[in-house]
């Protein structure tokens, strides 16, 4: 098991740095943030900074020998990114290792869990590495593995467990989503602003929104979130729809002017595509994080440890910058590189049962 | 005909006996096979039912009443049952009025363009059920719908008329997508009606309602009876309109209920939803019961008979173009009003409300996307080819199941029909977990390949299968087999040569039923699909869930496609077929 080391002075350079970009932001006159002060864990999105010595070819070319020797021809990628996105990485990959053929298994975060637990649990071991943003669950679960890839040390520390078990491929942030068409430009800046009889029957939600929820009772605190999202309730209402891409379709195609929560990509591609819609970030930024695991009991070892730095490659993460995902590398810069610059963001630690019940049936109560 | 009511016919029993040959091997191993394919998922639903997930270092299970707790202690569960009863009453009395009148006017008038109406019916049961949802909500929301917005020109009000976030909305939306269930099973009743029965009628004076009443309808019980069952436990199962159409009007049935309460638990607890399977398990059983009081009078349904028969259809006169008028507007507003919502969605890269200046910049760029996506052809073949073994599996093993649970004396005969019906209401999810972890278990290497979903679906079409071909025998009179057998034919060849022809129409209605169904499922499939056993249903989900709802609408399109042209040409084959003999 290898560990990468971090130098005094590598932490005193990345330090500098992100001081240095804190005192930036707070000159440039940051954007009106919620009123309950200084969060902790809030941190702002690091400028893209070269990590402490990585010569990532070569000790990407060693995991790529392991494999190789020791005869794995495939790797069984389980993941919740869709395959329309996953398929020129999976070119990419091919390129640089052809004698290993990706595998890919997409399912939604759900099924994907049910699916890999119901195979462990027969005993059949078929995923190498699971991507998802309940990727964490694998360690309750006894199936990651313990690795830390040599890709590792250029991601956000935010952005890795502290045990080891895993690390994020992509961060997702949550933002307001509004209808360009019904929503004046500067109309709305924070969730005050949805109080407002004008919006009556406009505003929607996911039906499952519990991490974003959850962060922000971490910011603001049970009391403050809960008193205003029920005076949101009670002057405009909020509906209901099942999951976040029908709540994309649904603002864009008229049916709502906002949406209380959006994830920025999801938000960010459909502006891309022409339509009339744009994200709105209430700082601190409640981010999700998409995880991703190693199997302990992987068919191909090897080459699941080669995929789950893969992953984390300059490579693979410039492509997920260009569709217009939020890296986990703080040297690979976001498309537009400026896309999160400055922002505050905060990512709670995943949500796990008890308290992700109690989270669930908190939201439950307010949105009924 | 008075026939003093006797009980279960069961003549060839009195015969003849079973000689211990290919007749009890045929009929055991049936038997056993639908025994096999149902108790485990049933199975593993009662002991999913039972515990949670016990992660602590390792994958454990806790075995508790938590799930049911959770389910029925839910305060919310009253009103979601009450809605999910409605919901499921209201579309199946919609689907039955439906798919009865129209199988009516296909088989016994003689209406124009009767054949263009059972493609219509067919194709509207092959649009997926997520695909009719998006559809409708997009023609009728209550402020942006396409159909309210083009009305709104017309009558004076601000919003509306239609709100399909409404409870009649869903029971439209559910009701005008399943009759074609109950038209392809009415039909089959209708096409092997005896007219003697009719004419007695009418020259006692009994006018065409009449006649309808005590007549047509009372004769196709068993068919009726089995529509109604089958529709009726699909409402209360139905998971994809309560979700699109009934989540954004806060209305909850059982199943978005269920789901919800499943979803607070990470991973998910299938247990909960176990629980909703159970309840539904219940109800088909009940139903089960009640189709086979009945229909215990078998006699009293049997309509072809050693005389010589042929329906005659009641000549329209010159109202027949005003009825087809009619069944032309009633496939307007249930088939191609939605085709056109999901064509216009398709030709946009997100979803726009229809107007004409958008008009310009439609582009079929979504096609083009669908259509080069790498494994959509492996897709298509893997769909098509699992559908048509489904149903020629299902048909052939129901067809003998039948024969057991209508005709012989075979103990506990109640107990395969119960079964046979039972997959009806396992949740597909739980059908898919169960199958998994089954084949995962048993040596037998269906992993990873499209048996393993074979398997699942065979087993999930089941309910349909036995329905159909109950009916079906339950058409024939007994004196036929009895006939054959003083002949001394054997079973196998009685069955083979009498009563395959004779449940031909029934078996086709099957086949076509099942088809649609397998090619268009989705739950277990979503679960059980690997990179190489694609399947165009899970795809097209997929593609809507991604936030890619356009490119799903234009993948619908060319299913349709290319189911239509297969129908196409196998009627043109059947013909060739028919020509050549």
């Amino acid at each position: 098991m290898r560990r990468v080391e971090v130098t005094p002075r590598a932490l005193v350079r990345g330090l500098a740095i992100v001081a240095a970009a804190l005192v930036v932001a707070a000159a440039c006159g940051a954007p009106p943030t919620s009123t309950a002060g200084q969060t902790p864990g809030a941190v702002a999105t690091a400028v893209a900074t070269k990590p402490p010595s990585l010569d990532e070819a070569a000790e990407s070319k060693k995991l790529y020998d392991a494999a190789v020797a020791a005869k794995e021809t495939e790797v069984n990628w389980y993941g919740t990114v869709n395959e329309e996105e996953a398929k020129p990485l999976l070119d990419i990959w091919s390129k640089q290792f052809p004698a290993i053929k990706p595998n890919y298994i997409r399912a939604s975060e759900t099924a994907l869990m049910s699916r890999v637990l119901t195979e462990e649990q027969a005993g059949k071991h078929n995923f190498d590495v699971l991507s998802s943003t309940t990727a964490h669950l694998l360690t309750p679960a006894g199936l990651a593995l313990q690795y830390t890839p040599p890709n590792a040390i250029a991601v956000d520390p935010d952005y890795k467990d502290k045990a080891g078990y895993w690390l994020a491929l992509y961060a997702n942030y949550n933002t307001l989503q509004v209808n360009t068409e019904k929503v004046k430009k500067g109309e709305v800046k924070a969730y005050e602003d949805l109080a407002n009889p004008k919006w009556k029957g406009q505003i929607a939600v996911d039906s499952t929104d519990y991490d974003w929820y959850a962060g922000l009772v971490s910011i603001r605190g049970q009391q403050a979130t809960d008193d205003l999202i029920k005076k949101i309730i009670a002057t405009a209402g909020v509906q209901l729809v099942d999951g976040h891409g029908n709540l994309n379709d649904a603002l864009v195609a008229g049916q709502y002017a906002i949406a209380l929560n959006q994830f920025l990509n999801q938000a960010e591609r459909s502006k891309r595509l022409g339509a009339p819609t744009d994200w709105i970030a209430v700082e601190p930024v409640v981010v999700q994080l998409g995880k991703m695991a190693v199997s302990k009991s992987a068919p191909h070892p090897n080459a699941a440890k080669l995929m789950f730095n893969f992953l984390i490659s300059t490579d693979a993460q410039k492509y997920f910058a260009s569709r217009g995902r939020i890296t986990s590398r703080i040297d690979v810069p976001n498309d537009p590189p400026n896309l999160v610059t400055g922002l505050k963001k905060v990512a709670p630690a995943p949500l796990v049962d008890p308290e992700l019940t109690k989270v669930a049936a908190q939201f439950k109560a307010l949105f009924k | 005909m008075a026939e003093a009511p006797l009980a279960r016919a069961t003549p060839f029993a009195r015969v003849a006996r079973f000689r211990l040959g290919l007749d009890t091997i045929v009929l055991g191993a049936t038997a056993a096979v639908i025994g096999y394919l149902v108790l485990t998922p049933i199975a593993f639903l009662i002991i999913s039912s039972f515990r949670r997930y016990q992660l602590e270092g390792s994958i454990g299970f806790v075995f508790t009443l938590d799930n049911y707790a959770d389910t029925f202690l839910n305060p919310e569960i009253p009103a979601a049952a009450t809605n999910s009863l409605i919901y499921a009453l209201g579309g199946t009395v919609l689907a039955i009025v439906f798919g009865t009148a129209l199988a009516w006017v296909v088989e016994r008038t003689n209406t124009p363009f009767r054949g263009a109406y059972v493609v219509l019916a067919a194709a509207t049961y092959f649009v997926p059920g997520v695909l009719m949802a998006i559809s409708w909500n997009a023609l009728a929301h209550v402020r942006i719908g396409s159909l309210n917005r083009l009305l709104q020109n017309f009558i004076d009000v601000t919003q509306g008329p239609f709100d399909v976030n409404s409870l009649l909305g869903m029971i439209w939306v559910f009701g005008t997508h399943l009759y074609p269930i109950v038209f392809l099973i009415m039909a089959a009743a209708f096409r092997a009606m005896d007219p003697a029965l009719e004419e007695a009628a009418a020259l006692s004076g009994a006018g065409l309602w009449a006649g309808l009443r005590t007549i047509t309808l009372a004769v196709s019980r068993p068919a009726l009876i089995s529509a109604l069952l089958i529709v009726f436990v699909r409402g209360l199962e139905s998971f994809d309109v309560p979700l699109i159409l009934g989540l954004p009007g806060k209305i909850n049935v059982l199943t978005t209920e269920i789901f919800a309460t499943a979803q607070i638990h990470r991973p998910p607890e299938l247990g909960i939803s176990a629980t909703l399977g159970l309840v539904l398990l219940i109800v088909s059983i009940g139903g089960v019961w009640v189709y086979r009081s009945a229909t215990a009078r078998a006699l009293a349904f049997a309509t072809i008979s050693g005389k010589g028969y042929r329906p005659n259809r009641l000549d329209l006169g010159r109202r027949r173009w005003a009825v087809a008028a009619v069944c032309l507007l009633f496939f307007f507003l249930t088939l191609v009003l939605p085709l056109i919502q999901v064509v216009w969605l398709s030709l946009f890269p997100f979803v726009r409300q229809f107007s004409l200046e958008a008009l310009s910049r439609a582009s079929f760029a979504q096609y083009a996307y669908v259509l080069n996506y790498g494994a959509i052809l492996d897709a298509f073949r893997n769909s098509l080819l699992n559908a048509a073994g489904v149903a020629a599996i299902i048909v052939v093993l129901t067809s003998i199941a039948a024969w057991i649970t209508v005709r012989s004396r075979a103990p506990a005969r109640w107990l395969l029909d119960a079964l046979a019906f039972a997959p009806i209401g396992i949740p597909g999810p739980i059908m898919g977990v169960s199958v998994l972890l089954a084949y995962l278990t048993l040596p037998i290497p269906l992993y990873g390949t499209i048996l393993i979903i074979t398997v699942a679906h065979v087993t999930l079409f089941l309910p349909y299968g036995m329905r159909l071909a109950s009916d079906a025998l339950l058409r024939i009179h007994p004196q036929l087999e009895e006939a054959s057998a003083l002949s001394g034919a054997s079973w196998l060849h009685t069955y083979r040569t009498i009563l395959v022809p004779l449940i031909l129409p029934g078996s086709v209605a099957a086949f076509i039923t099942i088809f649609a169904a397998s090619f268009r499922e989705l739950s277990s499939a979503l679960f059980l699909a690997s990179p190489q056993s694609r399947f165009v249903s899970v795809v097209m989900y997929s593609t809507w869930q991604d936030g890619n709802a356009t490119s799903a609408a234009a993948l619908g399109i060319v299913m349709l496609v290319v189911v239509l042209a297969l129908a196409l040409a196998a009627r043109l084959l059947a013909r060739f077929v028919r020509v050549a003999a």
